[in-house]
């Protein structure tokens, strides 16, 4: 036994070390927040066991649902926009005939690079309703200044544009890099075949990346259900609550109204709303040893 | 050997780590710990007079600034852990330190702090002092009302009607390039001082003390809040979006501008066109909304004597007027002038404006910070949230009532 644990020291080490980490820094804030749940806690002073008296109220409360189905809307929309956006720049920057390569990286990704809150004020200042860019330019060219930030849909189109631009850029990476990895063989033996372009593309590209394009639609969902400061710096969750997601909503109760255990509450329903979306979609497009 | 060395360094970081994990600030006599939470100007203003201090007595003082949205949390922690900082310069006072901090009425005695503001607990003893008073103003464009060719109250005797300075602005608006008659900040606040321009007195409680309540001249301000958000006089925006009210007035495209003392400093350094503070308009009062923040003295920290004597020697007239010209503050002390190294005739106007208000204005923000220290939950925003929904069409004038009383009732009310 001893001999045993002597010859494995440095993996337990290793891995032991991770547990611990894993344990203090993911695994007991997670049990934190599903007890502060089942508390009236406010962020401050004690914290007094309720049950389940929050969720019940989370459950009859308008205000959560307008916010979780303004979520589920944002992730529906942007995600398939995102993934053809993606995987179209990434064709086009790994297509044999294209210039500038390494520039249309470059600038494609460096929205990547910058805050979702700084992103937000670079789109408000673009879009902005009376002072912005493109009013002005939309003014200038005869036309009339769209009110994009006092109308819930124009603002919703705003969030999604801006969320595109900033989204796109990992994701073409990964697909980039997937484009690559498809053996040129299959291609060719398609060609000799009399296969054109679009078939090649069905019928080889679409399978072979078949394992990135599941990674980019999870974790897309995934980051879009959990949208914060993009939309918190370019509406502010308006016009009024129109716009208002559920991270932000979880913000807002927790946060400015001092009601953590509640908003702990609406938490703990978004992290298993997420960990069914992971499930459902690893049942469907995850196959296993991909 | 090679164990015994492991084991010795070990032990040595330890002690250095669980002594880095101590009081760390403030624990000598000779050092005061101020937690402060504002801009660079504020938080300049507060160091130069530490330095200040420490010439004169030898006395170092610790200024540590904390983000505004950190502050009281920052502030609870730290009572709770034991390591509460000697003085705090605060925006409002929750229950969890309202029995650790110390006895100031003999400070506000002899300097003579703002009775309105300065806050008592149960007994009547002073638990925070205001360290300044800010209040809710009009500023305008001149350049844009020079303009168009008209005229702007100069003294209390031309003070605008509300219904004068609407007709002023729709000029302005016709004969300029100006894009809306006037600004407002998003926040309950500035609104306030609105419905009391209008007869109203807001939100209250009623005279049996059961509920909060509110009367015909507030729901009809509210209204005509409502009437000029959406008739173009009011960018709607701002209220519903988020737009920045200040940035829109700077950009030099709006005539007015419903904001306060503390942007003052702001604009004499960085507007380039010509603007005045100028006395609001009234509908039936005249009513500007006080608020401000406070200082406070912890009992329980490693130095609440040396806290205390810092406390007295900044409310000293001397001290605190210099505090004052720094940080651009409106005095807290009822005998106390100060000559502003910019904007001196906003301040001037400001200081009329208070002087000139209905009774109502502060009361609100000393009553809020004194519940909330007496152990009520305090406002969760909803008075705002519902104006806004209101503007956004998403709820009527009655269901904006209904909110901000119960909001009003649950934080006040009940504990």
């Amino acid at each position: 036994m001893q001999s045993k644990l002597k010859k494995n020291k440095w993996p337990l080490i290793f891995t032991g070390t991770n547990m611990i980490l894993f344990f203090l820094f993911f695994f007991l804030p997670a049990i934190l927040g599903f007890y502060y749940s089942l508390t009236d806690y406010k962020g401050y002073s004690t914290a007094n066991f309720i049950g389940f008296e929050n969720y019940t109220e989370l459950f009859q409360d308008p205000s959560f649902y307008k916010a979780m189905l303004r979520t589920f809307r944002y992730a529906i929309t942007l995600v398939p926009i995102v993934y053809v956006s993606s995987l179209a720049i990434a064709l086009l920057l790994n297509s044999n005939y294209a210039k500038g390569k390494v520039l249309g990286k470059i600038i494609i990704f460096l929205p990547w690079t910058i805050s979702g809150i700084i992103a937000g004020v670079i789109w408000k200042w673009l879009f902005g309703e009376h002072f912005g860019f493109i009013n002005y330019i939309i003014s200038v060219a005869g036309g009339e200044a769209v009110p994009w930030f006092t109308n819930a849909n124009a603002a919703f189109a705003v969030i999604i544009m801006a969320a595109v631009w900033g989204g796109t850029a990992f994701n073409m990476l990964q697909f980039s890099n997937a484009l690559k990895n498809i053996p040129a063989s299959l291609y060719e033996a398609a060609e000799m075949d009399g296969a054109n372009s679009s078939q090649k593309f069905w019928n080889i590209t679409l399978p072979a990346i078949k394992p990135t394009s599941f990674m980019v639609i999870l974790l897309a969902s995934i980051g879009s259900m959990k949208e914060f400061a993009l939309v918190q710096s370019l509406t502010d969750g308006g016009p009024g609550t129109d716009n208002v997601f559920i991270v932000q909503y979880i913000y807002q109760t927790g946060f400015e109204k001092m009601r953590v255990g509640y908003a702990s509450a609406a938490s703990m329903v978004l992290f298993a709303i997420l960990l069914i979306l992971g499930l459902i979609q690893m049942k469907i497009g995850g196959n296993k040893g991909e | 050997m090679k164990k015994k060395l492991l084991l010795s360094s070990i032990m040595t970081i330890s002690l250095f780590t669980l002594a880095g994990c101590g009081n760390s600030g403030g624990n000598s006599s000779d050092q005061v710990t101020l937690y402060v939470s504002g801009d660079v100007t504020e938080g300049n203003a507060y160091s130069k007079m530490a330095e200040k201090y420490e010439e004169e007595t030898g006395v170092h003082v610790e200024v540590t600034d904390i983000p505004y949205a950190d502050l009281t949390t920052k502030i609870s922690t730290a009572v709770q852990s034991n390591d509460a900082p000697d003085v705090a310069r605060v925006s409002g006072v929750v229950p969890d330190w309202s029995e650790y901090l110390m006895d100031l009425s003999d400070v506000a005695e002899e300097s003579k702090t703002i009775e309105s503001m300065t806050i008592r607990d149960e007994e009547g003893n002073v638990k925070a002092l205001p360290t300044d008073v800010t209040a809710v103003g009009m500023f305008i464009n001149t350049d844009l009302f020079d303009e168009a060719g008209v005229a702007y109250p100069m003294s209390e005797d031309e003070i605008w009607t509300w219904d004068e300075f609407l007709a002023d602005i729709e000029e302005v608006m016709e004969k300029t390039d100006a894009r809306f008659g006037f600004v407002m900040d998003a926040s309950d606040h500035r609104l306030r001082a609105f419905t009391y321009q209008f007869g109203g007195k807001d939100f209250f409680l009623n005279e049996d003390e059961t509920s909060y309540t509110t009367d015909d001249e507030t729901i009809s301000a509210l209204e005509k809040f409502y009437e000029l958000n959406n008739n173009g006089v009011m960018p709607k925006s701002v209220w519903t979006a988020g737009e920045d009210a200040a940035s829109m007035f700077k950009s030099g495209q709006i005539p007015a501008y419903i904001s306060g003392s503390w942007q003052i400093k702001d604009f004499s350094e960085n507007i380039d066109f010509n603007w005045k503070a100028v006395y609001m308009p009234f509908e039936d009062v005249r009513a500007t909304n006080m608020g401000g923040n406070f200082m406070v003295g912890f009992e329980n920290s490693s130095n609440s004597e040396g806290g205390k004597a810092f406390i007295e020697w900044l409310y000293q007239p001397e001290n605190y007027t210099e505090l004052a010209t720094y940080a651009g503050y409106l005095p807290a002390l009822e005998d106390v002038a100060v000559n502003y190294e910019g904007g001196q005739e906003a301040y001037d106007i400001y200081t009329q404006e208070i002087a000139a208000t209905d009774e109502i204005s502060g009361k609100q923000t000393s009553d809020q910070v004194t519940k909330t220290m007496r152990g009520y939950t305090g406002l969760t925003g909803s008075y705002r949230d519902s104006v806004v929904q209101y503007l956004n069409d998403e709820i009527d004038i009655d269901t904006v009532i209904e909110n901000t009383i119960k909001d009003y009732n649950e934080g006040y009310l009940e504990k």
